[in-house]
C-alpha cells in the first residue's frame, strides 16, 4: 500500500503537468487575443472556465500556491465578466506575470521528491495582492464589444467527444501494424493448408483401389488358418507403397505366422484407410476454416485500419495552439508588432501529419517575425498599419489534399538580393541565374546554406530553417509554392495529403533490391533502346523533348551491382522543383500507396533515404529522397557505368584468357562492371584464335595456362605484326622477380599479382594503357 | 491423520530435505540479471532491463549510404527497428548470416536497437560484485563500451553506453 502511494502521486503529477501545460497555452492564446482585439464575452467566459479548472487541477496534486494564484486570477476574471469589460494594460501586464510564474512552478521539479517546487514567496505574494486589489481597481477600462466574433481559442469539449492521450493513439496505431503482420501470418496458414488438402488428393487416386484390394481379402482375413489360398498371393501393385503381400506357401516358416502378419497387415490397411479418410476430411476443413480466418482477419484488419485513419483526424487548431502567443513573444523580442489570425482551423488532418508540421511551421512565423515583417516605424512610413498582420489559413483542396497558407504582409522577399547571394555562394552562376524565373528566385530560399542574410534586419544565418521547412513538407508528399509580392508581403503555401497513408510510390527493382520513389516528384516513366543515349562532357545523357536530361543508374547511385548489358533501358523521369533527371533501374514494378515510416531512433537521418514503406507483404522497402539523389549524382565522380555503356558502339572490346573459371568470371564482372565488353579466352590457343578473328583493345591474360602459357602468347602477339602494339597485362600468381622480369622481356606491358590483385589497381593500369595507345 | 497420511508426509519431508540447499546471501549481494549472446566465438552479456525483446533475424532489409555497421533494418511489431552488427564496430571477424542469428532489441529512454547475435542466447543473474572490471588484456572500441567481465569470462557490455552513444548514431547529409 505505501508503495503504491507515491507511484499514484507520481502518475496524477504527471496528468497535472500535461493538462496545466495545455491550459496555460490556451490561456496565453486567448490573452494575446485579449490584448490584439477588442475583448469578446466568448473569450472572457474561456479565459474565466480555463482558469477555473486549473485551479481545480492544482487542488488535485496539493499545489497549494499554484492553486492560490488561480484563485486571483479566477476572481480577477470573474470580476471582468461581471463589468462586462476587457483587462486593461496594467491588468494585462499582471495576468501575463502570473502566467509566467504558473508555468514556472509547473516546469520546477524538486530533486528529491519530484514533487512540484511550489514554495510561497515574496514575489508571489506580491503578485496575489496586486491580482486582489486589480479587481477592484482596475485602472483602464477597455469597454467590450457586444458582437460576438468567433471565440479563436475556445477549448470546449464537444459532445460525445473524448480526449485520448496521444500517446495512447500511437501505440493502437502501431497495434493495427502487428495485426497486419497477423493477417500476414493467417493467410500463410491458410495457403499452407489448401496445399495440404491438395496433397491429399493423391490418396484419393488409391483409396478406391486399396479398398477394393481389401476387400477381395477380407474373407480369408478372418481365418489366419486358412492362409494358404491362392488369393493371398495377390498383388496389391496400386498400393502407394508398392507392398507386394505375397504367401509363400511352401516356405520354411510356418503358416500360421505368415498368416498372423497377414492379417495385421489387412488390419493396419483396414485402419490406415480409415484414419487417413478421417484426416482427409478434417484438413479440408481446416483449410477451409483457415481460408475463412485469414478473410476474415484481412477485413477486420482493413477496417480497423481505416476507423483508425479516421480516430487519428484532428482539427488543424490543435496545430496553431500557442502560436498567436508566439508571434507576439517574437515580434516583442524583435521589437516590432504583429499578430496572427488563424482560418480554417476546425478543418480535420491526420494527427501525425500535424505534428510534423509543427516545427516547420514554426520555422515559417519566426521567419516571418525575424526577416518578412517591418518595424512599425519602417511599416508606418510605407504606408502600411504599424502592426504587421499574419495570417495561416487551412483551405480543403482536393478530398485528400489540404493547403496551408502562410502569409505576411511585411516587404516580402528581396529575390535580387537572394539571387546575388546565391551567385557569391557558388550556389548558381551568374548565366544560371538570368536565366531563373522570379518564381525560382524565391526557391533560393530553400537552399540549405544559403543564408537570408540580405533580407534580414539583425539576425543571421538562418539560411538552413527554410531548408529544413522544404525537407519536412516533401518528407510528408507535399510541396510548397511561394507568392511573392515584394513591398506587400510574402505567401508560402503548403499542399500536403490530409492522411498519412496516401504517400504513393513507384516500386523497382535494383540490383535485386525493392526500392521506393515517391511518385510525387515522378513525372513518367520511359522505356528506350540504349542506343538513344548520348555522352556529353563524359556524362550520359539523354534527349527528351528537345532537352538532354542526364542520367544516372539508381545501383550506381546506391553502391550496388548494376546488371549489364540491358538493350532496352527501364528509366524513371524525375522531376522536383530543382532538378529534373533520369534515373536508370533494373525493373518497375508498380506503383502504391504507402504509409511513409521513419527508420528509427538510431538511424536519424539517412543520406538519400527519406524513409521506410512496409509492403502489403510485409516486406520493408526504403523510400528514396530524390533531391539528396540528384546531389550525390552531380558529386560522383567516378565514371558511371551506364555511361560506358551509353557510348557502346565505342566500347572498348577487351581478351580475358584465364583457364580458372573463377578467376574469369571475377574479372570479367570487374570489367564489365567498369563499362568494357569482355570476350574470354580458356587457354592460351583459344585466346590466340580469338585474336586473330576479332580487334581488341587489350588482352589480360593468366600466365600459367596449359598449351600456350602467358609469356608464350604475349611473345606471339608481338612478333604478329596486326597485334605487335596491343597492350597485353599479365596477372598471374607467380610472385618470383624472375617471372616478372620474364614477362615485361615477352613484352607485357604490365604485370599484376593476383595476391595484390585489386580491381581498382587493374582498371587503372588498363585505362592508363589505354588512353596512351590513343595519343599518340 | 491415517496411516497412509502419514507415511506420504515422511516420503514428502524426506524428499524436502534432500533437494534443500542452504539459502546464498541473496539480501546481501546485489545481483546483476544478463542476457548473454554469441558474437564472433565469444559470449557477451547485457543487463537484462535493457533489453525488450530476442527474435530470430528475419526479413532484413540492407540499407545503402548507411554506415558498415548498420545491418539493415527489420519491422517488429509495426516498429522500424535498425539492426546493428557489433562485430563491425567492434573489429571483429566477420561470418555469413545464418537461421541461428538472433537479434536483441534494447531500449532506453528514446533510443531504440537491435544487437545482431551469432548464436542463441539465454539468460541468468550473477552478483555483481563477481564483475571484473579492469579489463586489461581488451583493446579499441570494445574496451570502451564494457561493464566488465564476469567469472565465466563473459564480456558484459555497457548497454546504457551503447544506446547513449553518438558513435552508434546515423545523421548524415549529403
Amino acid at each position: 500500500m505505501t508503495t503504491q502511494q507515491p507511484q499514484l502521486q507520481q502518475r496524477l503529477l504527471t496528468a497535472f503537468r500535461q493538462e496545466a501545460t495545455e491550459r496555460l497555452g490556451s490561456l496565453r492564446d486567448a490573452l494575446a487575443s485579449l490584448e490584439q482585439a477588442d475583448a469578446t464575452p466568448d473569450v472572457l467566459e474561456t479565459v474565466y472556465r480555463e482558469v477555473h479548472s486549473l485551479k481545480g487541477a492544482a487542488r488535485a496534486v496539493n499545489a497549494q500556491q499554484f492553486e492560490r494564484l488561480c484563485q486571483k486570477l479566477e476572481s480577477l476574471f470573474s470580476a471582468l465578466k461581471q463589468h462586462q469589460r476587457g483587462p486593461g494594460q496594467g491588468q494585462i501586464t499582471l495576468i501575463n506575470q502570473a502566467l509566467q510564474r504558473l508555468q514556472r512552478i509547473l516546469n520546477s521539479t524538486d530533486e528529491h521528491t519530484t514533487k512540484l517546487v511550489d514554495a510561497d514567496d515574496d514575489t508571489l505574494q506580491a503578485l496575489c495582492t496586486a491580482l486582489e486589489q486589480s479587481c477592484t481597481d482596475p485602472d483602464i477600462q477597455v469597454p467590450v464589444e457586444q458582437a460576438a466574433a468567433p471565440a479563436e481559442v475556445a477549448i470546449t469539449a464537444e459532445p460525445g467527444k473524448l480526449r485520448v492521450s496521444s500517446q495512447a493513439l500511437d501505440k493502437l496505431w502501431f497495434c493495427a501494424e502487428d495485426l497486419l503482420d497477423t493477417r500476414l501470418e493467417s493467410a500463410e496458414l491458410a495457403s499452407e493448408l489448401k496445399q495440404a488438402q491438395a496433397d491429399f488428393t493423391c490418396w484419393h487416386r488409391y483409396r478406391y483401389e486399396l479398398s477394393a484390394a481389401l476387400r477381395v481379402l477380407q474373407p480369408a482375413s478372418g481365418s489366419p488358418s486358412d492362409s494358404a489360398v491362392p488369393t493371398f498371393t495377390t498383388t496389391i501393385s496400386a498400393a502407394k507403397t508398392n507392398t507386394t503381400i505375397t504367401a509363400h506357401a511352401s516356405n520354411t516358416e510356418p503358416n500360421s505366422v505368415t498368416a498372423q502378419a497377414q492379417h495385421s497387415l489387412i488390419v493396419f490397411a483396414q485402419w490406415a484407410t480409415e484414419f487417413l479418410q478421417q484426416w482427409d476430411y478434417r484438413i479440408s476443413q481446416l483449410a477451409r476454416m483457415a481460408a475463412q480466418l485469414a478473410m476474415r482477419s484481412t477485413s477486420l484488419e482493413t477496417a480497423f485500419r481505416q476507423e483508425l485513419q479516421q480516430v487519428l483526424l484532428m482539427p488543424c487548431a490543435s496545430l496553431t495552439e500557442g502560436m498567436p502567443a508566439m508571434v507576439q513573444e517574437l515580434a516583442e523580442a524583435a521589437s516590432k508588432s504583429a499578430t496572427l489570425t488563424i482560418s480554417g482551423a476546425e478543418y480535420q488532418v491526420d494527427k501525425r501529419i500535424l505534428e510534423e508540421l509543427r516545427s516547420p511551421l514554426q520555422h515559417l512565423l519566426r521567419n516571418a517575425v525575424d526577416h518578412g515583417i517591418e518595424t512599425v516605424q519602417q511599416r508606418k512610413s510605407a504606408g502600411k498599419a504599424g502592426s504587421a498582420r499574419l495570417s495561416i489559413d487551412f483551405i480543403q483542396l482536393s478530398s485528400n489534399r489540404f493547403g496551408l497558407r502562410f502569409s505576411d504582409d511585411g516587404r516580402g522577399i528581396d529575390t535580387e538580393a537572394v539571387t546575388a547571394k546565391a551567385i557569391q555562394q557558388g550556389v548558381l552562376t551568374r548565366q544560371q541565374a538570368s536565366a531563373l524565373s522570379d518564381a525560382e528566385r524565391c526557391r533560393l530560399i530553400f537552399r540549405s546554406g544559403l543564408s537570408t542574410s540580405p533580407m534580414l534586419t539583425e539576425l543571421s544565418g538562418r539560411g538552413l530553417g527554410l531548408a529544413i521547412v522544404e525537407e519536412k513538407v516533401l518528407r510528408l508528399n507535399g510541396d510548397i509554392e511561394i507568392c511573392n509580392q515584394p513591398g506587400q508581403g510574402c505567401s508560402f503555401m503548403l499542399a500536403l495529403p490530409v492522411s498519412l497513408s496516401t504517400y504513393r510510390i513507384l516500386l523497382v527493382r535494383v540490383a535485386g533490391q525493392l526500392f521506393a520513389i515517391p511518385c510525387q516528384s515522378i513525372n513518367r516513366v520511359l522505356r528506350m533502346p540504349a542506343t538513344a543515349l548520348r555522352s556529353v562532357e563524359n556524362r550520359a545523357v539523354l534527349p527528351i523533348a528537345e532537352q538532354s536530361l542526364p542520367l544516372w543508374s539508381l545501383a550506381d547511385l546506391l553502391q550496388l551491382t548494376p546488371q549489364h548489358n540491358q538493350k532496352m533501358l527501364q528509366l524513371i523521369l524525375v522531376e522536383t522543383t530543382e532538378c529534373q533527371y533520369l534515373l536508370q533501374v533494373d525493373e518497375i514494378l508498380t506503383d502504391q500507396d504507402i504509409t511513409l515510416k521513419s527508420l528509427g531512433p538510431q538511424l536519424k537521418r539517412v543520406t538519400c533515404i527519406t524513409g521506410v514503406a512496409r509492403l502489403g507483404n510485409g516486406q520493408l522497402v526504403p523510400v528514396l529522397n530524390m533531391q539528396d539523389l540528384y546531389k550525390r549524382a552531380c558529386r560522383t565522380e567516378r565514371p558511371m557505368p551506364v555511361q560506358q555503356s551509353a557510348t557502346s558502339a565505342e566500347r572498348q572490346k577487351l581478351l580475358v584468357a584465364e583457364d580458372s573459371i573463377t578467376s574469369r568470371s571475377l574479372m570479367k564482372s570487374i570489367l564489365e562492371t567498369a563499362g568494357f565488353q569482355v570476350v574470354t579466352a580458356v587457354d592460351g590457343v583459344d585466346a590466340w584464335q580469338a585474336l586473330q578473328q576479332s580487334d581488341f583493345a587489350a588482352l589480360i591474360s593468366d600466365i600459367e595456362m596449359p598449351g600456350l602459357d602467358g609469356f608464350s602468347l604475349t611473345a606471339k602477339v608481338r612478333s604478329d605484326s596486326r597485334l605487335a602494339n596491343l597492350p597485353v597485362v599479365l596477372v598471374t600468381a607467380l610472385q618470383s622477380k624472375e617471372d616478372r622480369v620474364r614477362g615485361l622481356e615477352a613484352g607485357a606491358n604490365a604485370y599484376i599479382l593476383k595476391s595484390s590483385f585489386e580491381q581498382d589497381h587493374l582498371l587503372d593500369i588498363l585505362q592508363q594503357l589505354l588512353s596512351q595507345e590513343q595519343e599518340p | 491423520m491415517s496411516g497412509t497420511d502419514r507415511s506420504v508426509q515422511a516420503v514428502l519431508q524426506a524428499r524436502a530435505r534432500k533437494l534443500a540447499v542452504v539459502e546464498t546471501q541473496l539480501q546481501d549481494e546485489p545481483e546483476l540479471q544478463l542476457v548473454y549472446f554469441e558474437l564472433a566465438q565469444e559470449t557477451y552479456a547485457v543487463e537484462a532491463h535493457y533489453v525488450v525483446e530476442v527474435l530470430p533475424l528475419q526479413h532484413l532489409t540492407p540499407l545503402p549510404y548507411t554506415p558498415d555497421f548498420v545491418l539493415g533494418i527489420v519491422g517488429v511489431h509495426g516498429h522500424i527497428v535498425s539492426v546493428i552488427d557489433l562485430r563491425s564496430f567492434f573489429d571483429l571477424p566477420r561470418q555469413g548470416l545464418s537461421d541461428l542469428n538472433r537479434i536483441v532489441i534494447l531500449r532506453d529512454g528514446q533510443m531504440k536497437f537491435a544487437l545482431l547475435t551469432d548464436r542463441a542466447v539465454g539468460s541468468c543473474s550473477v552478483p555483481k560484485q563477481s564483475l571484473q572490471t579492469s579489463q586489461p588484456h581488451l583493446n579499441g572500441v570494445r574496451r570502451d563500451y564494457l561493464l566488465g567481465i564476469s567469472t565465466a569470462s563473459w564480456a558484459v557490455l555497457d548497454a546504457a553506453k551503447l544506446l547513449s552513444s553518438p558513435q552508434l548514431r546515423v545523421e548524415s547529409y549529403v
